[in-house]
């Protein structure tokens, strides 16, 4: 009986412990991304510093996932291989850590790019993720949540590059607003985001800044960049139709004149 | 018994059965279930030593409970030893710097900071009075009823400025320091009130601050509020009773005139100011007028405006500052009066200003100059930019001091970070200086900092007045760079050398290096090292609206430091939010019981029983339970209005609440309200 009384005492403790380790989920990631480039048969390896921002020690669980960009550039994380994944090439430097209040690691990981790997591109996410959930009370429910950060990892091997063809103008509806966009299709070898410099006057003479969407286009991919229009005054002004536009477009190490009018 | 356990294990059997052929049935009506997923990918692990985890087998776990609160405990020395012909003094210094934070419940937050100088040698810092300890005591945000706040402080501190001239654009009221007391309350309608006073000093050391009072009294009043939602109005006074106005160290005397050298001030001084506000645009005028010893009465007044329209930004003003002028025991911008104007541009790609200010002396004698200023930045593209600053100072007495310098760059964003190229030239009566340099970001891993540049100056002038100027050519290097070597230890550096490759200049180097190294959880070790020598000409820049550069060679000589801190800290608690209010708003106690009325007289009487473990909400939203004896305590709670109800499940029958007891509470600041809520039995 006494046993049984120690084992229940054991368990009420081991219960207490972790709701105590999973309060707070208070990361900061830096970089929240990264943009690099390697060449069959090096070893790339970079560094992600993790800040533990809560009053708390915090138990944190490293993984790996391959990652998908929906329409609407919604991230979908998938934690088994992927068809294509170029996951097996990278390693990382421990699954689990620990860190107390205020806490900074710089966690390790690397990408061995095999030699006869073809130029292309090895995309992947680092996941971060509280090793414990923890709890939230909606009415008289418990909920438990588990916080966790993605870092997305671009790898471009080799000479992988972006090409980027230009289907001329159109409009689309983005949060509730009507505004001018192009369409654009990826053809090469590596993701890209557009930017670059326009301005144009709407259909009552007014005149805009518009602001390509800095969005990933990666290969293979058809997008419509969102061209987003501010004035000084109002950085969320509502278009009158048609709007005239002129200016540059740019990605990677290329650029290209716009000039037209969405209807 | 025997025959009833096969019977039971036959029931069992034929159940188990019959499950196994109810899901069997199931499983042929319904389509077959999805495949099982496929198994979550197995991470490789580096090998090698991974990057140590810096908590492991540390048993630290942070201590929530309670109020915030922190200290810091440096212990420090330093060394600064001079070096060359004419060497400056050495300098040691120990001492311990601790600061101490520390949030209340009802008494706003409150610091403890103090320094002491407990050895080492000082021969540089001798002041009217030789102390060796600085300390200061502040209490912030104090809450009072009526949305009051207040801030006291005590010890070695700034006199106090109302917003309004702390908010000044254009001239700024440089308030002294003293060891005295200051207060500052804040009310509803934007009412601010604040005082102070104490006697002037100076605060002194290298890294262990001590402060030395200078004699005589500086003290101030004022206060401000507003009278609309666009209009505030304020007025201060400061004024000084035979105070120093200078704190100069006793080598000084032997450059300065013994008249300045030992100057006293006593001075009244008053400033009025109007400020109106609405959207982006903003004017503020201010009226000056006070006395300084026997100098008579003296004025000033300014106006100063500001107007955003779309990309454009316009700022201007003008002002009028009759000499002798002084706050306290400070010296204030007199003998002036001129105007101002600048206008600003900016959008995704560029980035324009002009400005021009015509200053001249109201006494006729002094500096009449015209200050022209323009600098623009264009965005050729994602990548690249380029820029340039014109600056141009017109003088009028004689003409013998125009000077004028522009500047044009280049940068660049490239994979390896952040490049410029930049080239400057800049010419004045006694000289002129052109120079080239090439600056660079460069791209490092996460968590470490690298920056190069490289320049080329070349310097026309004399490096004696009178004697025939000298062309000089000198070439600089210079990094700054650092990252964490390991979890524990962390290195920045910054080097710098310049030698003369044609002409007359003395070479220049000098270098820095911090080391950080945490020893444990609440220990840290900083060490410090440079070393400085200055030999080459200071470059020529245009940059003041009052008076031209002057080429200056750098005497030869050099400086070496050491500094050592050992710091200890720690802190603890959580951040106060009272119950229903924001975080630091006042807050009082609430506490009460719910009791069985067993008389119905509405009061709670002796030998009447509390109920227990009945649930108390407060504002609908914040609950506790009764205690044993039907008491309950919220120890925080917002001041102002509050509802309490209560959930009458628990109470025993026949008792009940009307309405769920509820009832209407007020809780001041610092209050203890008691509310007892009475139960009837059901009729």
């Amino acid at each position: 009986m006494r046993a049984l009384i120690y084992i229940w005492m054991i368990f009420l403790g081991a219960l207490a412990s972790i709701d105590a380790r999973g309060e707070d989920f208070a990361a900061v990631v830096s970089p929240p991304r990264f943009e690099v480039a390697s060449k069959p048969g090096a070893t790339l390896r970079q560094v992600i510093e993790v800040t533990n921002r809560s009053p708390t020690p915090a138990h944190y669980r490293f993984h790996t996932a391959d990652f998908l960009l929906g329409p609407d550039y919604g991230l979908t994380f998938h934690d088994e291989l992927l068809p294509g994944s170029c996951r097996p090439w990278v390693a990382i430097e421990r699954s689990l850590v620990t860190l107390p209040p205020g806490g900074t690691i710089r966690y390790r990981f690397e990408v061995q790019v095999p030699a006869d790997a073809p130029a292309g591109e090895c995309r992947f996410a680092v996941m971060i993720e509280a090793a414990e959930p923890s709890s939230t009370q909606a009415g008289a429910v418990q909920i438990p949540i588990v916080g966790r950060i993605g870092v997305i990892v671009y790898v471009a091997v080799g000479d992988a590059a972006p090409r980027i063809e230009i289907f001329g103008p159109e409009t689309v509806t983005h949060n509730s607003q009507r505004v001018p966009a192009v369409r654009v299709h990826n053809s090469g070898t590596a993701h890209t985001r557009m930017s670059g410099f326009l301005s144009g006057k709407d259909a009552g003479g007014r005149s805009y800044d518009f602001t390509p969407s800095d969005l990933p286009i990666l290969p293979g991919e058809d997008r419509s960049v969102i061209l987003t229009p501010s004035t000084p005054d109002n950085p969320t002004p509502t278009l009158t139709f048609p709007v005239s536009m002129k200016g540059t477009l740019e990605w990677a190490d290329q650029k290209t004149d716009l000039n037209e009018i969405f209807k | 018994m025997k025959s009833h356990a096969p019977r039971a294990l036959r029931w069992a059997a034929c159940f188990i059965a019959f499950e196994l052929a109810l899901l069997t049935s199931r499983a042929g009506a319904q389509p077959l279930p999805p495949p099982p997923a496929p198994p979550a990918y197995e991470d490789r692990l580096m090998g090698g030593n991974p990057a140590p985890d810096i908590s492991l087998g540390d048993a630290y776990s942070y201590d929530s409970s309670g109020l915030a609160r922190a200290i810091r405990v440096d212990a420090l020395t330093s060394l600064l030893e001079g070096e060359g012909a004419n060497p400056t003094p050495t300098v040691r210094e120990n001492g311990i710097v601790a600061d101490a934070h520390w949030e209340t419940a009802t008494y706003g937050a409150w610091s403890a900071g103090g320094a002491v100088r407990i050895g080492g040698v000082d021969e540089h810092y001798i002041g009217p009075s030789n102390t060796n300890l600085s300390f200061a005591l502040h209490q912030r945000a104090m809450p009072f009823d009526g949305g009051w706040q207040a801030d006291n402080a005590l010890g070695d501190l700034s006199l106090p400025l109302i917003g309004l001239e702390r908010a000044q654009t254009r001239f700024l009221f440089s308030s002294g320091t003293m060891l005295g007391a200051t207060t500052e309350w804040r009310g509803p309608d934007g009412v601010q009130l604040i005082a102070g006073g104490g006697e002037p000093g100076v605060l002194n050391g290298i890294k262990v601050p001590v402060f030395q009072t200078l004699g005589g009294s500086t003290a101030t009043v004022g206060g401000q509020w507003s009278l609309s939602p666009q209009w505030s109005l304020g007025g201060e006074y400061a004024g000084a009773r035979d105070a120093n106005l200078y704190y100069l160290p006793p080598s000084s005397s032997a450059v300065l005139p013994p008249e300045i050298s030992s100057l006293r001030i006593s001075s009244n001084t008053g400033v009025v100011s109007a400020a109106w506000q609405e959207g982006r645009t903003h004017a503020q005028f201010n009226l000056i007028d006070g006395t300084v010893n026997d100098n008579g009465n003296s004025f000033g007044a300014w106006a100063d405006g500001s107007l955003t329209r779309g990309a454009y930004t316009q700022t201007f003003g003008a002002f009028y500052f009759q000499p002798h002028l002084a706050w306290g025991n400070q010296l204030i911008m007199s003998n002036a009066e001129g105007a101002y104007y600048r206008l600003g541009y900016q959008t995704r790609r560029w980035i324009a200003d002009f400005g021009v200010e015509e200053v001249l002396p109201v006494s006729g004698q002094g500096v009449h100059s015209t200050f022209l200023n323009s600098d623009a930045r264009y965005q050729i593209d994602h990548d690249t930019g380029v820029g340039g600053v014109a600056n141009l100072l017109l003088s009028r007495d004689g003409g013998s001091e125009n000077a004028w310098s522009l500047e044009g760059y280049l940068d660049e964003a490239h994979p390896w970070g952040t490049g410029r190229v930049q080239l400057d030239y800049a010419t004045a009566t006694q000289g002129d200086d052109i120079s080239g340099s090439l600056q660079q970001n460069w791209t490092t891993p996460t968590g470490t900092r690298l920056a190069t540049s490289a320049t080329v100056d070349r310097v026309h002038a004399a490096a004696v007045s009178g004697l025939p100027p000298l062309d000089t050519t000198v070439v600089r290097f210079a990094a700054y760079g650092g990252g964490d070597l390991t979890a524990r230890l962390s290195i920045d550096g910054n080097l710098q050398w310049a030698t003369a490759v044609q002409g007359r200049a003395a070479p220049s180097t000098s270098a820095d290096v911090s080391l950080t190294c945490q020893l444990a959880r609440a220990w840290e070790l900083l060490f410090t090292f440079y070393e400085n020598h200055v030999g080459s000409w200071a470059p020529l820049t245009v940059t003041s609206p009052i008076s031209a550069p002057v080429p200056v060679p750098q005497a030869s000589q050099g400086q070496r430091g050491i500094f050592l801190t050992l710091r200890w800290q720690d802190s603890r608690g959580g951040h106060f939010v009272p119950l229903g209010g924001a975080p630091g708003s006042g807050s009082g106690r609430l506490t009460g019981v719910i009791y069985l009325d067993a008389n119905e007289n509405g009061r709670y009487d002796a030998g009447e029983a509390g109920a227990p473990n009945v649930t108390v909400i407060l504002d609908g939203r914040f609950s506790v339970r009764t205690d044993t004896n039907g008491r309950f305590d919220f120890p925080a709670v917002a001041a102002g209005h509050h509802v309490l109800t209560v959930q009458s499940d628990n109470l025993p029958l026949p008792w009940t609440l009307n309405n769920q007891g509820r009832t209407e509470v007020e809780v001041g600041t610092r209050d203890r309200v008691d509310v007892n809520i009475g139960a009837l039995r059901l009729k």
